[in-house]
């Protein structure tokens, strides 16, 4: 049983191999050579998307006694999670060359990061997805803190580390409950003993811990504190990570635990979620409209996608959930260029922490400054680019279920989300560069052509997806149609 | 009705632990402590249910939940000895740079 | 139900009178020569006498991370210790690759420096 079943954790199991291989070498190697350690995980990632991408890991069907669920939306989450985080490492290791910060415990803590996102998307089992949601998150405060020079850094990994521990805690007594009402760890047992007991204190107790935990892991309001410190606090390469590959773990979280694991009290959790929906846009929105830091107008801004998200997620039934996983996909890639945008600037030595720095960018860098304008354009859901649908598909979903009133609050917030990412591109395109002689100009050096050539692949594509939007959407209706659990 | 019990005292100390996050506002090892205490907590609570339903699924998942812990008090208290060579000090209130 | 506690309850009686026996002993019988070197520090470098609530150094915490996770790894030796016999080579194979990766993360501790004290 074993031998077949072992398989059916292909990916994990490369991208475990992958992250032993890179620790191997450090030990084995005389000098520290960090070069082969960022090599060992591009191709670990690389072959894992393509072998996934063609049908040869991940198996369909439920293994080790429903610890492991292989499903089409397990396969396109960790296709998207393998996709991002190739992007994050092209981009973030020309920044950390230049700024000396070059490890192999870097490239060793992404690939524990994508294990954990890759156990979580394919997580059918309570235990399954709190050890992916583990790995994930320890991986990350560890990155945070990675570089020991900057105490932002340790201040906000060590914020991110008590609120994130407390709030696993939170899941984890949830479980006990779910546990405690189903005598398995199974989301398919859990799914059918809610069922049977409708409205027991149990799993009120139950959902109302699942969804605050859940919530902080996505960066909702009201605990969303930690969103921007992180982003603020984590060197930039980190915050390219932080920002993009997580969410896609979230959403498979929301999906497997929500979706398939607590349906069957969907008016419970819908209530809980509509709130921090609504909050999240209106505060996320606003509050990223006064900040003068590129990197938490970011972080605030991605709490107002995630309101984006929780407004589709929480209509239930498939066809919002459907929205809300599109939306995420969507997201991570125009997470991933606007970050990897600002991750290569520093990789030239400019500075890009302030709107300032960012000033007159058209001038100095005409192709960056584009790129970037394809992100911002993309996140603010500007009509040809790839994030407009997204808006589009949550918005129409919102209507359908006849909440208008909802609806109209989104575009609102859409609005000031357009105003303030604008703002940022008028910075690079009209405001006029910084006083010559800084630190910035003269110390320009050239980005490696293959991390340009990705970020102009990535910044491109959400054009061109986005003037052909079918396949990504159907896509996801393809995976949301035959869920397994 | 020893299930009740059981998690009664799981609650309890749940409670506690929680409590002592919001009311600790001086040292940053107490709230690693808290941490530490809010996972015993769930561990009672799974050996409790797991008697009761005569099955081991939760005890074994109490072996996980304390590797993890683990796992989590290293990188909790290496954190902790990076924030002090940074700031000198352990206690909660001068990890406040980031504002906004 | 109380009788199955007997046990224990003997148990606690012979260990307190065994415990206490020894101490007395020693003292009744051992020679005693008061010695500056005897009151110095030693092990761990701490004073043998003065208050139990002193700073740790930090380093004491850098052993502990490193012992924690490796205490705690080992206690999946104990039940698959129990049940190999049942669960035959599939079991040996994944703690192979359990006990390998752990053996990665010590190597790479070692090849780091965090076994060093300076």
């Amino acid at each position: 049983m074993l031998s077949r079943d072992i398989w059916a954790a292909g990916s994990e199991i490369l991208i475990g191999a992958g992250s032993i291989l890179v620790l191997l070498f450090e030990v084995l190697a005389r000098r520290a050579r960090p070069v082969w350690a960022y090599r060992t995980a591009l191709v670990s990632v690389a072959v894992t998307v393509f072998l996934l991408a063609a049908g040869s890991l991940g198996r369909s069907g439920v293994f080790w006694h429903g610890g492991l669920v292989n499903d089409p939306l397990s396969r396109l989450l960790d296709i998207a999670a393998g996709v991002a985080t190739f992007l994050v490492l092209v981009y973030s290791r020309p920044q950390l060359v230049r700024h000396g910060l070059e490890r192999a415990e870097h490239y060793f803590l992404v690939l524990t990061t994508l294990l954990g996102v890759l156990v979580v998307d394919s997580g059918g089992s309570l235990l399954t997805l709190y050890l992916g949601l583990e790995l994930l998150a320890l991986s990350l405060y560890a990155l945070i803190a990675i570089d020991r020079r900057r105490p932002l850094g340790a201040e906000a990994a060590m914020k991110y580390f008590v609120l994130g521990a407390m709030a696993s805690a939170l899941l984890l007594y949830a479980f006990t409950f779910l546990y405690g009402l189903a005598g398995s760890f199974r989301l398919s047992v859990v799914a059918r003993a809610l069922a049977a007991h409708p409205g027991s204190p149990l799993t009120l107790a139950a959902v109302a811990f699942v969804v605050v935990a859940l919530a902080f892991k996505f960066g909702a309001v009201p605990l969303h504190f930690w969103v921007p410190d992180v982003y603020e606090g984590a060197p930039t390469a980190v915050t390219l990570l932080v920002g993009t590959v997580p969410e896609i773990a979230s959403i498979a979280l929301f999906m497997r635990l929500l979706g398939l694991g607590l349906g069957a009290a969907s008016g419970d959790w819908g209530v809980l979620l509509m709130v921090a929906s609504l909050l999240s846009l209106l505060v996320g929105n606003l509050l990223a409209v006064v900040q003068l830091n590129v990197r938490r107008l970011l972080g605030y801004s991605a709490v107002g996608h995630v309101g984006f998200i929780l407004l589709a997620f929480q209509l239930g039934g498939r066809g919002g959930e459907t929205a809300a996983v599109y939306y995420t996909i969507v997201y991570v890639f125009m997470s991933a260029a606007a970050f990897g945008g600002l991750t290569l600037l520093e990789a030239r030595g400019e500075k890009s922490t302030t709107l300032e720095d960012l000033s007159g960018l058209a001038r100095r860098d005409p192709w960056m400054a584009f790129f970037l304008l394809c992100a911002l354009f993309s996140l603010a859901g500007v009509p040809p680019f790839l994030g407009f649908w997204a808006k589009l598909i949550v918005l129409r979903r919102v209507i359908m279920a006849h909440e208008t009133g909802l609806a109209i609050f989104a575009v609102v917030m859409a609005v000031v989300a357009a105003y303030y990412y604008l703002r940022v591109v008028k910075s690079m395109y009209f405001d006029p560069p910084p006083a010559p002689g800084g630190d910035g100009a003269a110390a320009a050096a050239p980005v490696p052509v293959f991390s340009r050539v990705w970020l102009g692949i990535n910044a491109l594509g959400l054009l061109v997806l986005g003037i052909l939007p079918e396949g990504l959407w159907s896509a996801c209706r393809m995976a949301m149609s035959h869920l397994l659990r | 009705m020893p299930l009740f019990d059981d998690l009664a005292v799981s609650a309890v100390v749940f409670a506690i632990a929680l409590a002592g996050m919001f009311v600790n506002r001086k040292n940053l090892v107490v709230l690693l402590m808290c941490i530490e205490l809010m996972l015993l907590a769930v561990n009672t609570s799974f050996v409790a249910w797991s008697a009761w339903w005569g099955g081991l699924s939760g005890q074994v998942a109490v072996f996980f939940v304390l590797t993890v812990a683990a796992a989590e008090a290293a990188i909790g208290l290496a954190l902790l000895v990076v924030v002090f060579r940074n700031k000198r000090s352990v206690d909660v209130d001068t990890i406040d740079t980031l504002k906004g | 139900m109380l009788h199955d506690y007997f046990g224990v309850l003997v148990f606690l009686i012979v260990g307190a009178v065994v415990g206490a026996a020894l101490l007395v002993l020693g003292f009744i019988l051992a020679p005693r020569h008061a010695d500056p070197v005897k009151g110095a520090a030693y092990e761990c470098g701490f004073e043998a006498f003065e208050d139990a609530r002193i700073p740790f150094d930090v380093r004491y915490y850098l052993v502990a991370i490193l012992f924690i996770i490796f205490d705690l790894e080992i206690a999946f030796f104990f039940p698959w210790a129990v049940a190999l016999r049942e669960l035959g080579p599939a079991a040996y194979a994944a703690m192979a690759v359990f006990f390998a990766v752990l053996v990665v993360g010590f190597a790479y501790e070692w090849r780091r420096g965090g076994l060093e004290w300076e």
